[in-house]
Formats: C-alpha cells, sequence, structure tokens
C-alpha cells in the first residue's frame, strides 16, 4: 500500500512528454544538429554565424516545436557546442530506438542557385560495396548481428520516403525545387532507423540567413518539417 | 691498296667495337633512371640541377579541381586540369609535388578545392596499390565547409593520386599522422578512398551520384 501511494505520488514527475494522453508511450525521433566543439563546420565569416549555431539553434527550435504537439518525444543527440564524432551520434540514437533521424546542417555556396533546403539520404549506390549487391528489402531481426557499417541497408526504403516527405514540404518556404539526393554521408550508415540529413538553406544566402536565425523566419519551416514527420510516422499531418 | 686492306680489316671492326662501347656505357652509366610513371609526359628539359636524384625537369600532370559549371541539383563535380610539375624520379616525392600544386588555382584560374595552406606533409606509396596522404590540420582548419567543399576537397586528392599514379588505385587519408572520421563532419575517410568517376565532369556514371527520386522495389 505504501509502496502504491510512493508510486502515484511520482506519477506526475514523469516528463509529460514521454507519455500520451492515452498513456503510451510516445515515438521517440532523434535530432541531430550538425558538427559542433572545435568542428564549425560552414562558415560566413561576415554574418558571424556557424554551421553548428545554426544547426543547434534549428535542432532545438525544432524540438520545441515538436513537444508543443505532444505526439512525439525528441532527442537531441548534442544540446551544447561540443564535438562529438558520428559514431556516437548514431549510437546514441540507436540505444535510444529512436523512430527515425534527421541529421541537421547548412550549406555554404556563394552561387545563387545553390540557396534553399536540401534533403539526403543514403541511396542503394552508396551502400558499402558488399551489400550493395543484395536486395535492399533485408531483414530487420534484431536477433541478427548487423555489421555497424551496413545498420542503414535495411532502412534504405524508408529514409527515401522520408527524404521525399521533407524534401517536398521544405522547397515551399525555402522557395527552392531541389530533388532528393543519395549521397555517401558516414552518420547515415551507422543509423539503424530511418535516417536523413537535411541542408536547412545556405549560409551564403541572404534570405537563408533570415530563415535560420530569425524568430519568424523558422516559423516558415519547422511546420514543413512537423507535417513531413507526422505523415510518415502517422499517415497524416496532424 | 694496302691501306684500303687495313682500312677493312681493322676500321670497320673497330668503328663497330666503338659503337658498342659507346652504346654499353650510355646504357650502363649515362641512361637516365626510367620512372615509374607511365602516363608522364616529360615537357621540358631539366631546369635546375638540385640535389642528385631529386628533381630532373618538368612532366605534365592532371589535376582535379572544383568544376565552375555544375547544375543546380547536382552535387559540384571535379574538372581535370593538365598542369605542368617538377618531374622527380621516386614516385612519393613526385606525388608530394603534385598534391603540394592542388592547393594552387588550375592554369585556366580555377580556384582549388583545397585551401591554399594546406600541404601534404608525407607521402607513402604500400604495397596493396595504396597510397597514405598525410597533410597538415590546415586542411581542417581551413576547409571552408559544407557537404560540396568536402567531398570535392576529397575527390581532388584522391583522384589527383589515382590518376597520375597507375600503380595506385586507392588512397589513405591521414592528418598530422592520425586517422580521422571525417575531413570535414560528413564523409567518412578511415577506410580506403577510391576514385570516383561520377563526380568527375564528363566522366559521369549514370550508376553513380545522381538524383534518386525513387527506388526499385
Amino acid at each position: 500500500m505504501r509502496i502504491l501511494f510512493v508510486v502515484l505520488l511520482l506519477l506526475p514527475c514523469l516528463p509529460a512528454d514521454l507519455r500520451s494522453q492515452s498513456g503510451a508511450r510516445l515515438p521517440l525521433i532523434v535530432l541531430d544538429a550538425g558538427h559542433g566543439g572545435t568542428d564549425s563546420g560552414a562558415r560566413n565569416a561576415e554574418a558571424g554565424l556557424t554551421e553548428k549555431d545554426a544547426a543547434l539553434s534549428a535542432a532545438q527550435a525544432l524540438e520545441k516545436a515538436f513537444l508543443q504537439d505532444r505526439r512525439l518525444t525528441v532527442l537531441l543527440t548534442r544540446t551544447g557546442d561540443i564535438e562529438m564524432p558520428l559514431h556516437a551520434r548514431a549510437e546514441k540514437a540507436n540505444r535510444a530506438r529512436g523512430q527515425l533521424l534527421i541529421s541537421i546542417h547548412t550549406g555554404f555556396d556563394t552561387r545563387a542557385d545553390r540557396a534553399g533546403a536540401r534533403v539526403y539520404f543514403l541511396g542503394p549506390a552508396h551502400l558499402p560495396a558488399a551489400v550493395s549487391a543484395k536486395t535492399v528489402t533485408g531483414v530487420k531481426s534484431p536477433a541478427s548481428l548487423v555489421p555497424w557499417a551496413e545498420a542503414q541497408v535495411p532502412f534504405v526504403n524508408e529514409s527515401n520516403d522520408l527524404a521525399l516527405l521533407l524534401q517536398a514540404r521544405l522547397n515551399t518556404p525555402f522557395l527552392s525545387i531541389h530533388s532528393v539526393q543519395s549521397s555517401p554521408l558516414l552518420l547515415l550508415h551507422f543509423c539503424a532507423m530511418p535516417a536523413v540529413l537535411v541542408e536547412l538553406g545556405n549560409l551564403a544566402d541572404p534570405a537563408d540567413l533570415t530563415r535560420l536565425t530569425s524568430e519568424e523566419g523558422r516559423s516558415q519551416w519547422t511546420p514543413a518539417v512537423k507535417s513531413s514527420v507526422y505523415e510518415y510516422l502517422f499517415g497524416n499531418t496532424r | 691498296m694496302a691501306r684500303k686492306i687495313l682500312l677493312l680489316k681493322y676500321g670497320l671492326p673497330g668503328a663497330l667495337a666503338l659503337l658498342f662501347l659507346s652504346g654499353a656505357v650510355y646504357y650502363l652509366f649515362i641512361q637516365p633512371e626510367p620512372s615509374s610513371l607511365t602516363t608522364l609526359e616529360t615537357v621540358v628539359q631539366p631546369q635546375d640541377a638540385g640535389p642528385a636524384g631529386v628533381s630532373t625537369g618538368t612532366v605534365l600532370l592532371s589535376l582535379f579541381y572544383p568544376a565552375p559549371s555544375a547544375l543546380p541539383d547536382e552535387p559540384l563535380l571535379l574538372k581535370e586540369e593538365k598542369k605542368p610539375v617538377r618531374r622527380f624520379s621516386q614516385p612519393e616525392r613526385q606525388a608530394m609535388e603534385v598534391l603540394r600544386e592542388l592547393s594552387r588555382p588550375s592554369p585556366s584560374g580555377i580556384p582549388s578545392a583545397l585551401p591554399p595552406e594546406a600541404l601534404p606533409l608525407h607521402v607513402f606509396f604500400l604495397e596493396e596499390r595504396l597510397a597514405v596522404v598525410d597533410y597538415s590540420r590546415k586542411i581542417q582548419e581551413n576547409l571552408p565547409g559544407g557537404m560540396d567543399a568536402e567531398r570535392t576537397a576529397l575527390y581532388a586528392i584522391v583522384h589527383t593520386v589515382t590518376f597520375n599514379f597507375p600503380q595506385i588505385s586507392a588512397v589513405r587519408l591521414l592528418v598530422e599522422g592520425k586517422e580521422q572520421e571525417t575531413l570535414a563532419g560528413h564523409f567518412g575517410i578511415e577506410g580506403n578512398l577510391q576514385a570516383d568517376l561520377s563526380l568527375i565532369q564528363d566522366y559521369q556514371n549514370p550508376a553513380g551520384n545522381i538524383r534518386v527520386e525513387t527506388l526499385p522495389p
């Protein structure tokens, strides 16, 4: 009786975002802010902005937006300006058994046609040579040991679906017409879940800079990311 | 008459012997050491003597730079340009020299994919067709950042080494003697890097790095 009383007493102290209204555990998504520490990523010296800071601000803005809706929980791979190897980021996401991972980056390119948001996933052409010949509709059995570098193989199709949703929705607020691209990004190789990398704008582009750094700018693209994730996870945007 | 006989008897064999001897002397002592760089083309004769066996002229080599005309939705590609580079008889020394040149603009004025301060510290050619290239930390510190910049820097090095040295098929990149996970946070460099023809302008490989809308079932 005393134990039950203590449990009932502590129940309200549990983070509200871990439980849905029905009490079921909410899906977990992982937001990875690229770079950090001595690795600043791309830099716009004139604007005094680095990719590591822009990515962390964007990840935190997204976390806030997602948590407000209480439809899922969010894990940030880093919450401060720390150096974190890519394998450690993937390990954190894999251990937490995230439903998906979005790695947030920005570009830096002075050519005008390089502005906008771009979404990348690990396509079949960039899988390790040993597995690219196999079918990508592979087994996801937790019983089988998967080599670290092949963790993404069973999720290639899902990652492509997520990438297509994100790219289609992000093109509107970023006024771009980019298509999804496959790229041999190291972090994506290690993720045992659908995983994509998003370049949220180009630090060399003034309009993209505003979208990244102002509250008003962020309010343009956070709904696009949210609705893509909701559609991917729940089959609807709200 | 007797002079003619003497000339025929001793002169002709003597001339032949002299010819043979001079050929042997040339072969043994004068002929330059054959280069292992089968694709090198000597374009200028020795310009500075230097220490014995070091610089022996200039060769025209293939260097790779960011192609200025990439389409918006394609990754930044590399463009091959020929550049005269000081010639060295030792392949590893030659690789150092061409990689030093790679940090400078191309002959047509394209800026290098590498920061000007990024210089190779060591190059070793190992067995199994592997070249180990060790760069100074400046390659990480001064790279402008972004996926395109990182990838073009990586493959400018890989292609410049593998295209000019047919005995090399892969490159292992180190920074100040140590393996790194990535050069700038995106692409893995812990393994051996091989040439990727899909990243070279005019070498586009349809199965390679193209946009992907849908995947096969």
